[in-house]
């Protein structure tokens, strides 16, 4: 539970920083994005059924700061959980050359959805695939400020790689 | 036969937490479609919440900017004379100020024109914060229904039409741009009154649809609102034509292209026309 509230408030922190200071992190069409990194990061060490809570807020409140339709947010970051739930059952992902493509694959996802789902498909090529790109090189530095952020909020800190347990 | 069991509890609990999953996106979905009176509250604050951090973060880049245009840009000059590039330096920094000022007072300036030229009552507001996907036009303005703000009014900037208002909490609003894919208004071509839709098309760009091939358009045809969508008063600019391709054999309608006379990527400032009334074609 307080887990969850710390994703919650890290991407709250994040959506005001990327919504304020949004034209100053874009290139072209994308721009720099830390929550998928996050819903990433935090779906590799929160387990269902209660992990999935965090990150149906997560969607809520990027919805509440975005012009998308109605539970696109929700629906791309819930899809975006559950597939690193599964992958997680599966394979190993601790360096950062894994942690690149597993992002960019799982935002890949996202964009997709949220491309599509807006009417503005034509966006996926190419830059969405850049956008699934550039998150991705950047998720190792993204999943190092989010280990530290939570490491230092908890005193024991989330030794990575070790996870609660895995269900799904 | 206890392995069976446990992995049956397992897949239960999968279709369990889905259905949770499904269910809540269709209860989002539900609170932003149907009656908002339970959330609203909860909604607006956090909006207004928002609103007031995308400010404060907001404020400091452009007094960066400023100090950037105005002082860090003219280190080059330090090889020269102390004394002269002291002097260049505060002199530099006044033109800066100056200049800032005086872009700011012309932009201001066609406010004040578009308002008087509206002739309804307006407000002015400044941008606070950006859309967070980056191909979405959407921006939050630091005006709010404390000011008289609601959803569906009308919001312009220096040149023409920015956009119209989405929603609106307390202190601040969300105003969809004219470039955003679910962006659409009614309009003509001024030249030869020959009516369409102008739809967002990203990139701070918009398509007018909906124009037969057998009319004639031009490349710099300047595109007004028709007033007959009831949103957008008669006669208000929205852009110039910038491409015109009659599309494929297949294709009913001309494929246009409309440069918005407002640079919606670089808007800083806004008018929005506060009525209570719909925009009626006969009321211009």
């Amino acid at each position: 539970m307080k887990k969850g509230l710390i994703a919650i408030s890290f991407g709250y922190i994040l959506l005001v920083i990327e919504t304020a200071l949004g034209p100053l992190f874009q290139f072209g069409q994308i721009r720099m994005d830390g929550l998928v990194p996050l819903t990433a990061w935090y779906g590799f060490q929160h387990p269902l059924p209660g992990g999935i809570l965090a990150v149906l807020g997560l969607g809520i409140l990027s919805e509440q700061l975005s012009a998308m339709p109605a539970g696109l947010y929700t629906l791309a970051y819930a899809g975006e959980y559950l597939m690193i739930r599964y992958i997680s059952n599966h394979i190993m992902c601790t360096s950062a050359w894994q942690q690149v493509i597993l992002v960019s694959f799982l935002s890949i996802e996202v964009v997709s959805v949220l491309s599509i789902g807006s009417g503005a498909a034509e966006f996926l090529w190419p830059w969405g695939f850049a956008q699934a790109l550039l998150n991705g090189v950047l998720a190792p530095f993204w999943f190092f400020v989010f280990d530290k952020a939570s490491s230092f909020i908890f005193s024991e800190g989330l030794r990575p790689g070790i996870k609660e347990h895995s269900e799904v | 036969m206890l392995f069976r069991t446990a992995n049956s509890k397992k897949r239960l609990t999968a279709y369990l937490v889905l259905a949770v999953v499904i269910l809540l996106i269709f209860v989002v979905v539900g609170l932003r479609f149907g009656s908002p009176a339970v959330v609203s509250p909860i909604k607006y604050f956090f909006v207004d919440l928002t609103g007031y951090l995308q400010k404060g973060l907001s404020r400091p880049m452009r007094w960066g900017g400023e100090l950037w245009r105005s002082y860090i840009a003219l280190q080059d000059v330090e090889s020269e004379n102390k004394a002269l590039r002291q002097e260049v330096v505060r002199l530099q920094k006044e033109i800066g100020r100056y200049r800032e000022a005086f872009i700011a007072n012309a932009r201001l300036k066609r406010l004040l024109g578009m308002k008087e030229e509206v002739g309804a009552p307006a407000v002015t507001a400044n941008v606070a914060g950006v859309d967070i996907a980056p191909w979405s036009a959407m921006i939050t303005v630091d005006r709010g229904r404390k000011d008289g703000i609601k959803p569906g009014m009308v919001v312009l900037s220096g040149a023409g039409v920015a956009g119209q208002v989405m929603e609106s909490s307390l202190h601040f609003s969300k105003v969809l741009l004219l470039s955003d894919y679910n962006s659409a208004v009614a309009a003509f071509i001024q030249r030869n009154r020959a009516r369409g839709i102008v739809k967002g098309a990203g990139e701070g760009q918009c398509r007018l649809a909906y124009v037969e091939k057998a009319v004639d358009v031009e490349i710099g045809d300047r595109v007004i609102t028709s007033g007959t969508d009831r949103i957008f008063p008669k006669g208000l600019l929205i852009g110039k034509v910038s491409s015109v391709a009659e599309g494929s054999i297949s294709d009913l309608f001309q494929v246009i292209t409309v440069t918005p006379a407002v640079d919606l990527k670089k808007i800083e400032e806004v008018v929005i026309i506060v009525t209570n009334q719909p925009f009626v074609e006969s009321r211009h």
